[in-house]
């Protein structure tokens, strides 16, 4: 955090700034707060007064030099986005535009988090950094583009096909596994909106062994890293591995069953 | 101890982190299944539940959403058995990451300054500017170091061959990082073990 305070200071203040204790994550956002020995932060408890963000103390107003804010830009700044917001800061966004405080990640970062942007990453490295790309990523056909959406929909029972911007594991159909009702349903929403959906093969998540109730038996995994990056990129060592618990199952969302296991780096 | 650990076990057609198709121990799992074999089915069961209340008593949970907007505050589940990933496998995997998350930071910037990979036909310059996530306000802006994703938690899979590959880039507000300190927190009190000879 401390590489994304735009102006240099002798004693920053950092906050993590959560949309309060109702959202899914409040657990992770105390957490963070309390490990990284900052202060943990509503919307109401920040103000902003001549482009600068100031946290309410009992000993009177404390500038704030980088936020670690986990609520979506939409909410951030009820001057600049939506109107509505109840549980952002207004005026935010001018400090920030202003550099007079950081905001991790950056709004505007969403831009590049779509399904439909990913399928373009790999020409993305080749362009910016000249390389190869290391890591190979999942196929990916484009709704938006005819002959693609073509093969789509007459593929559907084989095909996985995901809203492009959704997350948590929402809004997908396992074409394999859907009833031919439900295949309809999304043809419709395809044709309807054909940017907003993309489609992937089917792939097979690895397994690994997994307690269950009386044995010892594969369950499907993903493997989630953190890559932070400010003057240089940095990797976990290793990352949240999600488990599905379920036999036979693929979805390793917490919020629809998944579990998790730690993930250990071995020679 | 009647039954042996992985009598029973059959791996699937996928690809799994501690057995090959044929059913026969990997390389590098080696270490960590005599840990286990030592243990045994039954202690093993023993060690989950006491994962279990620890996890209880540290308040580690998190919030789910029903259909009719109740929210449920669950435990956080964690299975004792680690996912195993070799030295080797992983130095790649950070070397993509590093590489991936860079390109995508240079992206981002150029979608609100110079747009040089539009001008260069690269990317169709629609899938961007029509993004309900493109922030017309950031035109002009870059952050320090042109560092817009500070933070992503990005999903990766293994495919049959037990290839790598990324599934979602997650930019926005990746959660999970909590979890993760959090299971080898619980995993050092529970199975101290499993540290010992790794």
């Amino acid at each position: 955090m401390n590489e994304c305070i735009p102006k240099k200071t002798a004693h920053p203040h950092m906050v993590v700034l959560t949309p309060g204790i109702y959202n899914s994550a409040y657990f992770e956002h105390s957490f963070l707060a309390e490990q990284m020995g900052i202060a943990l932060v509503e919307g109401k408890d920040l103000f902003v007064e001549n482009d600068n963000v100031y946290m309410k103390t009992v000993k009177g107003p404390l500038k704030v030099d980088c936020i670690y804010r986990r609520l979506d830009d939409n909410f951030l700044d009820p001057k600049a986005f939506n109107k509505d917001s109840v549980i952002g800061v207004p005026g935010l966004f001018k400090c920030w535009l202003k550099k007079n405080v950081g905001i991790i990640n950056a709004v505007g970062t969403g831009v590049a988090d779509d399904k439909v942007v990913y399928s373009y990453v790999n020409r993305m490295i080749v362009y910016y950094l000249g390389e190869q790309p290391v890591l190979n990523q999942v196929e990916t056909y484009l709704c938006h583009d005819e002959t693609q959406k073509k093969y789509v929909l007459e593929n559907l029972s084989k095909l996985v096909v995901k809203p492009a911007n959704a997350s948590g594991g929402y809004g997908i159909m396992i074409g394999p596994k859907a009833s031919s009702k439900e295949r309809e349903e999304v043809a419709e929403k395809i044709k309807k909106n054909p940017r907003e959906y993309i489609a992937q093969p089917l792939e097979t998540l690895s397994t690994a062994p997994t307690i269950t109730e009386k044995n010892i038996e594969p369950r499907h995994l993903d493997l989630r890293p953190f890559v932070l990056s400010g003057k240089t990129n940095y990797v976990t060592t290793g990352g949240l591995t999600r488990v599905a618990l379920r036999k036979g199952s693929t979805i390793v969302n917490s919020s629809q069953g998944g579990g998790s296991k730690d993930t250990l780096i071995v020679d | 101890m009647s039954e042996k650990l992985w009598d029973n076990y059959n791996a699937t057609k996928a690809y799994d982190g501690y057995f090959t198709n044929e059913n026969k121990l990997r390389k590098h799992a080696v270490i960590i299944s005599n840990i286990l074999e030592r243990y045994g089915k039954d202690k093993l069961q023993e060690i989950e539940k006491n994962c279990q209340s620890t996890i209880s008593a540290r308040g580690i949970n998190f919030r789910v959403y029903a259909a009719n907007n109740r929210a449920e505050e669950k435990k956080w589940p964690l299975d004792i058995i680690p996912r195993i990933i070799p030295k080797s496998q992983w130095n790649k995997v950070t070397k993509g990451l590093k590489q991936r998350v860079k390109a995508l930071n240079l992206f981002i910037d150029d979608v609100y300054n110079q747009k040089k990979i539009f001008k260069d036909n690269v990317i169709p310059r629609e899938i961007i500017f029509d993004s309900p996530y493109y922030v017309k306000e950031c035109e002009g802006f870059s952050p320090k170091y042109k560092s817009w994703a500070n933070i992503s938690g990005v999903d990766l899979i293994r495919n049959k061959n037990g290839d790598y590959l990324v599934l979602e880039d997650n930019l926005r507000v990746p959660s999970g990082v909590s979890y993760m300190l959090e299971n080898r927190m619980v995993m050092r009190d529970v199975f101290p073990e499993l540290f010992y000879e790794i």
